[in-house]
């Protein structure tokens, strides 16, 4: 569109200026043919201009000319002015009139170039030439301006259309490959075509930038892995050679009480260990491969099955309600694993006493599993980081695991491109499972979209 | 004596192995090398074969693939410290019989090389009793002498799978896999609150107590003495 009105505007353009200049060039040319017939005019004797005035207009074949020689008085002398013309420019310099009082009505009213010369006697003498030529080539351009204008404006518009479809399009496969490296896979580079436009060049350089990020990427999270399994043997061994001490230490003693203590440790911070390198093996994305149809209304009830005792033991009434089979692709014993984190978290935050629900929920999109609790909630602001790694909202300092459930309940999404929703509503706390392709679940620039506060 | 075959090759962790498996009563042989442990287990009529599954020479899944051609059909545990989910699936489909992840606990060890000792073909059996416990499979009732237990139908699966291995000790981590089937670590006290539960309804105050726990390992459902 806009490319249409360039188009237009520089044909506007060239047209005025062809214009000018033509009217210009037409309008010197008369111009001086005028001061030419002037000169000769004024160069004969004063009987002799009667004559020359006279065959002037005789020579005026298209009825072009206008002449006319005055006395001091303003009386024609000869010519076919029947007096000196209103409005007749300074002396000696040519300009338009309007004339309509012509002799025997030879010219129509018109725009007219005049000149008036002083006469060597005080005669004056007005010598004139119409320029409907110039009107002619005003309208003439004035008509090519106006069909040149439509093909332009509609060569522009498609020129435009086609061109902006072009980048439109490009555009859209790199903001479809960008997304897919956000949710992860930083192995996508954006595409080129192989023209080394300005295009091409630009995604080179992008794709050379994700080369070196993939490579640091990997490099930082092998050696985070690394660092994993390196910690796990020492700990392994030493977990070992205190389990086999307490073996044969008698069990009332102090030592075996310390020794108990000290593999309960162990095993806490092999919990974590375990759980880092089951997050890292989840976001492999390895897993999408075994992919099969599951209905989640079995998911939440084999969860809810699972942890039904644990809320009854905690005096927390939990209420399942999947209502009829909602099918969707995925892992069934990993979205079995999130469903039971989320169960696990809501029990383990709500209060004595209090309700937890787990719903299936059939929305527009797409089924949904929402759990939710009546435990004290957590900040919205800590929305985006409570499904981090580490993080544990307030509300969970005294209370034992390792902090990596909700984080592993997102990697399990992640892997899924499902969304995950927390919300914060008057009672507690509740966080939905959204079973639909989502192009991201969790990244920093888009928390406040996934992790919006809701209050009801 | 059983005899118990140890493929692994970190010289500690063998150590330990070997030190936990003899405690318990077995005769342990220890091989470190794909090669000669795929040997040893071909030919040293063992009872049961711990396998580690990343070896120098010949990986645990080329070891048990072979032994399962070779018609060899002890069972085997193989254990190892890669990704569980993916690996566990390899491990059990190239022939294994159990799978554990490092780290273990060597209770835990124990417990699963004890269930495969002691695995014996699935009994045909439509009714299982241990003491005056009895688990009618048809009708899906258990009775403990005249009293009808009322168990849900996870209730009564648990309590089928621990008559099936009574007098053994199974660990929570079996449980889950072998009553749940599933494949990660429960968090909290899932297992337990379930074995409680069940419990309470098997063992009335008053009664001789038939589910019994053993610190630090799991559970053990066995006859009164």
């Amino acid at each position: 569109m806009a490319l249409a009105g360039v188009f237009a505007a520089g044909t506007i353009l060239l047209s005025a200026f062809i214009y000018w200049e033509t009217v210009g060039y037409l309008t010197r040319r008369v111009d001086s043919e005028l001061q030419d017939h002037a000169q000769a005019i004024a160069g004969v004797s004063s009987a002799a201009r009667i004559e020359r005035v006279q065959r002037y207009l005789e020579t005026d074949v298209r009825l072009l000319k206008i002449a006319g020689l005055f006395d001091a008085s303003g009386q024609p002398l000869a010519g076919n002015l029947r007096g000196v013309p209103p409005g007749l420019p300074v002396v000696g310099r040519a300009g338009d009139v309007e004339i309509s009082d012509i002799d025997g009505d030879r010219i129509e009213r018109q725009s007219i170039r005049v000149l008036a010369v002083q006469m060597p006697d005080g005669n004056l003498l007005v010598l004139g030439r119409s320029v409907r030529a110039v009107e002619e080539i005003s309208e003439i351009v004035t008509r090519a301006l106006l069909l040149a204008l439509v093909p332009t404006i509609l060569l522009g518009l498609i020129a435009g259309v086609v061109l902006s479809r072009g980048a439109v399009s490009r555009i859209a496969a790199v903001h479809r490959t960008s997304r897919l490296i956000m949710a992860g896979q930083l192995g996508e580079r954006l595409p080129t075509r192989g023209r080394n436009d300005d295009f091409d060049k630009l995604a080179r350089i992008v794709n050379e930038m994700l080369d070196e990020i993939e490579r640091l990427m990997a490099q930082a999270k092998g050696a985070g892995e690394d660092i994993a399994h390196d910690l796990r043997t020492p700990l392994t061994r030493l977990r070992g050679r205190i389990e086999r001490t307490l073996s044969v230490t008698a069990p009332e003693s102090d030592l075996a009480g310390s020794l108990e203590a000290a593999i309960g440790d162990i095993d806490q911070i092999l919990g974590t260990i375990t759980a880092i390198l089951r997050i890292a093996e989840v976001e492999h994305g390895q897993r999408r491969a075994g992919f099969r149809d599951v209905d989640l209304a079995d998911v939440i009830r084999e969860a809810a099955d699972l942890y039904e005792p644990v809320a009854e033991a905690k005096g927390v009434t939990l209420t399942v309600g999947t209502g009829h089979p909602a099918t969707t692709r995925g892992d069934g014993d990993l979205l079995f694993e999130a469903v039971a984190n989320l169960l696990d978290n809501a029990i383990k935050f709500t209060p004595a006493g209090s309700d937890v629900e787990v719903m299936l929920r059939h929305e527009s999109e797409g089924p949904s599993i929402r759990v939710s609790d009546e435990g004290p909630g957590i900040p919205a602001a800590d929305f985006p980081r409570v499904l981090r790694r580490f993080q544990r909202g307030d509300r969970s300092r005294r209370t034992p695991g390792t902090g990596l459930g909700l984080s592993l309940v997102a990697s399990i999404a992640r892997l899924h491109g499902f969304g995950l929703v927390v919300r914060d509503h008057q009672k507690g706390f509740s966080i939905e499972l959204h079973c639909w392709a989502h192009d991201r679940v969790s990244d920093e620039d888009d928390d406040a979209a996934m992790f919006r506060p809701r209050r009801r | 004596m059983a005899k118990v075959l140890v493929i692994e090759d970190d010289a500690e962790t063998a150590d330990q192995i070997v030190a936990e498996l003899t405690r318990h009563g077995l005769a342990v042989d220890q091989e470190s090398a794909g090669l000669a442990g795929l040997e040893r287990a071909r030919t040293g009529n063992y009872d049961v074969i711990t396998l580690d599954r990343l070896l120098p020479e010949l990986d645990g899944l080329t070891i048990v693939e072979r032994l399962r051609q070779a018609h060899v059909k002890t069972p085997v545990l193989m254990l190892s410290a890669l990704g569980e989910v993916e690996d566990r699936v390899r491990g059990l489909r190239a022939g294994g019989d159990d799978y554990l992840t490092k780290p273990f606990a060597f209770a835990e060890l124990s417990a699963r090389v004890d269930a495969l000792l002691r695995r014996s073909p699935e009994t045909r059996a439509t009714v299982l009793r241990v003491g005056d416990l009895e688990v009618d499979l048809l009708a899906r009732e258990a009775h403990r002498g005249a009293r009808l237990l009322d168990l849900q139908p996870r209730e009564l699966r648990l309590l089928e799978h621990l008559m099936r291995h009574h007098g053994q000790v199974v660990t929570r981590a079996m449980l889950f896999e072998q009553v749940w089937h599933y494949h990660f670590d429960p968090r909290t006290n899932v297992i337990d609150v379930h074995i409680g539960r069940l419990r309470r309804k098997v063992d009335l105050p008053g009664e001789a107590p038939l589910i019994h726990t053993v610190r630090g390992v799991g559970f053990v459902l066995r006859a009164p003495a």
